[in-house]
């Protein structure tokens, strides 16, 4: 099956990391372990991945990485004082989209 | 040939640096870069709301255009009976009942204008498929001469003297049958190559049509020509019960929507293939489609089992803004406050929870946050209002308190001023330093009860005035003073869209958000504002929507979906920062209406 997302590992480093013609070009999301989401076979989404210098990485490889943040955030939620969970969910686990 | 000076009255200007505000088509030369640049708008195309409809319903029949159309017949629990005959006018803002067909019945086909409209087939009573054809004049449905073959789900195009149905079923068996309408009667021509059901079309009239979608080829697209079928490009997204903007040609044909699981995707075809478009904002199957595949409009339907009221409204040419990543905060949190009538450029962030709860204060230039002096008391889940100079911090947790401290900020530091009359946390606000309001939140707890409480503020005190209409917490607000504001969505028990607009008397409940949340952020006023982000317990939403003083028109998302963010600024050019991705982050986001500058190069 055509993949409809690429993925790939780049740092956020504010001013100019998406710039705004990128932004209304293409639909892009973030995960937790600085995973970014674009589209697959778009040109757009290539241009950005080389502008950020971002790191190509298969969907199942970026959800290990996106899955360890998870865990990490959920061990650390599991660890809060009752009173403190009451107001904080527990961090769901998030599945990457073909 | 005419020069710059003879077209626009003036020379082109010289900067030595890019003018602050450019106009919407102004060229100037940029001396230090050397470059000629211009101003423009990025457009593309896009749904925004529209009236909703009086009955909600699906599997009707849809013709006509955008700003006249007619949805006749289908499916309403709310009418008797069900299977109905209702039939509906859009006048591009409002709908109205009007007289119904003769035969009441659903999953028909539909083409034509709004003064001169068919209908033919489809189910009555359940399961039957009929051959019926009614003839639509503007005021009202006569019978015309039947099919010859009886059916429902079918695919139509054309006008009401000269049009094609095909494909569809029997109750039964799916036929790929073609048929075409002379003004007169129907006649049997060459069947589509794949016969399917729940499919729909789009042409000029019986000697050019196009056939898209359907079970069980959800993606086959078909070209007709006036004798037979060619199979051309698929659509993208293949899909059933889908709908079409029945105005439509074989050459520029609009799809959207569909199932069997309910999706809003949108397709442009261009006469060789299907492009993606902006989804509607709401994913449904089972609707009515009307208008071209420039200014298109879909009907109810419905995300099973639930019927839908809502229309939407395909144009293109629309001004297309989007969120730019800008500098991070020095420190990621959430459940912050915000100077709320900042700008982009000139925000002011406060308070909230990294954890542990916090009273850092930060100052951003349009470029970078800087650490400026902490609140006095480090709370979360406080409002603000003003400016990056001249703020107010609103209330908010201390761990373990909720009282009403306000502090008051001059740009360098924050002095403490009266307290609210009611302690909350979780509240709107609007305004500035020495005009604001506040309003709903939690009062009190563990457990915290939902607030309707508002509160006035005119530079030295906050004194009781009306309440909200429906209590909620974790509801964003935006507005230019005490007298302007806008209360957007919340929680309580649940997430809401619920809209109300606050006159400087009295809040008064108006059109819903398209995506209902909590947490979101907000900027503008009660007649232009923008709303982002949020959750929907969960998941975290990055849904951008603009207010123009009556309805919500979804727009780009940001990049980092969030919730129990901050926000600033105006619906052309707005901030984004902080907030719960999760995990709690510092990015910033900079919204832009879609005015772009430009370098003109000679390639």
């Amino acid at each position: 099956m055509a993949k409809t997302y690429q993925y790939c590992v780049a740092e956020n480093w504010g001013k100019g990391f998406i710039d705004h013609v990128e932004s209304s070009r293409i639909t892009f999301k973030s995960y937790p372990g600085n995973v970014w989401q674009v589209p697959a076979y778009n040109k757009h989404g290539n241009l950005w991945i080389a502008k950020v210098a971002g790191s190509v990485k298969t969907k199942d490889e970026a959800q290990a990485i996106v899955d360890a943040e998870v865990t990490a955030a959920q061990t650390a939620w599991d660890a809060l004082s009752d009173e403190e969970k009451v107001d904080n969910p527990r961090p769901a686990d998030i599945t990457l989209e073909d | 040939m005419a020069d710059y000076k003879s077209i626009k009255g003036t020379k082109i200007q010289n900067y030595t640096t890019d003018p602050d505000n450019p106009l919407t088509g102004q060229v100037w030369y940029n001396e230090t870069d050397q470059v000629l640049k211009f101003q423009y708008t990025v457009t593309n195309p896009a749904w925004s709301t529209g009236g909703d409809m009086n009955v909600a319903i699906n599997e009707m029949a849809g013709f006509g255009s955008q700003t006249a159309a007619i949805v006749a017949g289908g499916a309403a629990p709310s009418l008797s009976p069900a299977i109905t005959g209702n039939t509906q006018s859009y006048n591009g803002s409002t709908w109205t009942t009007v007289n119904p067909l003769n035969t009441g019945r659903y999953q028909a086909g539909g083409t034509g204008t709004s003064t001169a409209g068919l209908v033919f087939g489809g189910y009555e009573p359940v399961g039957s498929a009929n051959e019926n054809t009614e003839s639509w004049n503007g005021t009202s449905f006569t019978e015309v001469n039947d099919m010859t073959t009886a059916r429902s789900r079918a695919g139509s195009a054309g006008t009401q003297t000269s049009a094609l149905t095909f494909g569809g079923d029997d109750g039964t068996i799916i036929t790929g049958v073609t048929e075409s309408w002379n003004g007169t009667s129907w006649t049997e021509v060459a069947d589509l190559n794949t016969g399917r059901r729940t499919l729909k079309g789009t042409g000029s009239d019986n000697t050019s049509a196009l056939a898209f979608g359907g079970n069980p080829t959800p993606a086959a697209t078909e070209s007709w020509n006036g004798t037979s079928w060619t199979e051309v490009n698929d659509l993208n997204n293949g899909r059933s019960a889908l709908a079409s903007a029945q105005l439509g040609t074989a050459t520029a044909a609009l799809a959207f929507g569909g199932g069997p699981s309910p999706t809003a995707a949108t397709e442009s075809w261009d006469g060789t293939s299907w492009t993606e478009e902006n989804n509607l904002s709401v994913a449904r199957q089972m609707l009515a489609g009307a208008g071209t595949n420039s200014a298109g409009l879909a009907a109810g339907g419905s995300p099973p089992p639930a019927r839908l009221t809502s229309t939407e409204e395909f144009n293109t040419g629309v001004a297309t803004g989007a969120w730019a990543t800008g500098g991070a905060l020095n420190t990621g949190r959430e459940e912050l406050g915000s100077a709320q009538t900042g700008t982009q450029t000139a925000a002011l962030a406060f308070g909230g929870n990294i954890p542990p709860t916090t009273g850092a204060t930060e100052s951003y230039n349009g470029t970078s946050w800087t650490e400026v002096n902490d609140l006095n008391t480090a709370r979360s889940g406080l409002a603000g209002a003003g400016t990056q100079t001249a703020a107010l911090a609103i209330a908010g947790e201390i761990p373990g308190a909720v009282p009403g401290i306000t502090e008051s900020y001059n740009g360098t530091s924050w002095t403490e001023v009266n307290d609210m009359n009611q302690g909350r946390l979780r509240l709107g606000s609007s305004g500035t330093q020495t005009s604001a309001l506040a309003f709903g939140g939690e009062e009190s707890g563990p457990p915290f009860q939902p607030s309707t409480a508002t509160e006035s503020w005119n530079g030295t005190s906050w004194t009781e005035v009306n309440d909200l209409n429906v209590a909620r917490n974790f509801l964003p607000g935006t507005g230019a003073d005490n007298t302007n504001a806008l209360a957007i969505g919340g929680n309580y028990p649940v997430s809401k869209a619920i809209t109300e607009s606050w006159n400087g008397t009295s809040w008064t409940e108006v059109n819903d958000l398209n995506v209902a949340r909590i947490s979101a952020a907000a900027a503008g006023t009660n007649t232009a504002a923008l709303a982002f982000g949020g959750t929907d317990t969960p998941p975290i939403t990055a849904a951008t929507e603009s207010w123009n003083g009556t309805s919500w028109t979804s727009l780009n998302p940001l990049n980092t979906a969030r919730g129990y963010l901050g926000g600033t600024g105006t619906t052309t050019s707005a901030l984004a920062f902080g907030g719960n991705a999760p995990p709690v982050t510092d990015a910033t986001e900079e919204w832009n209406d879609g005015i772009q500058t430009k370098t003109i190069t000679s390639s």
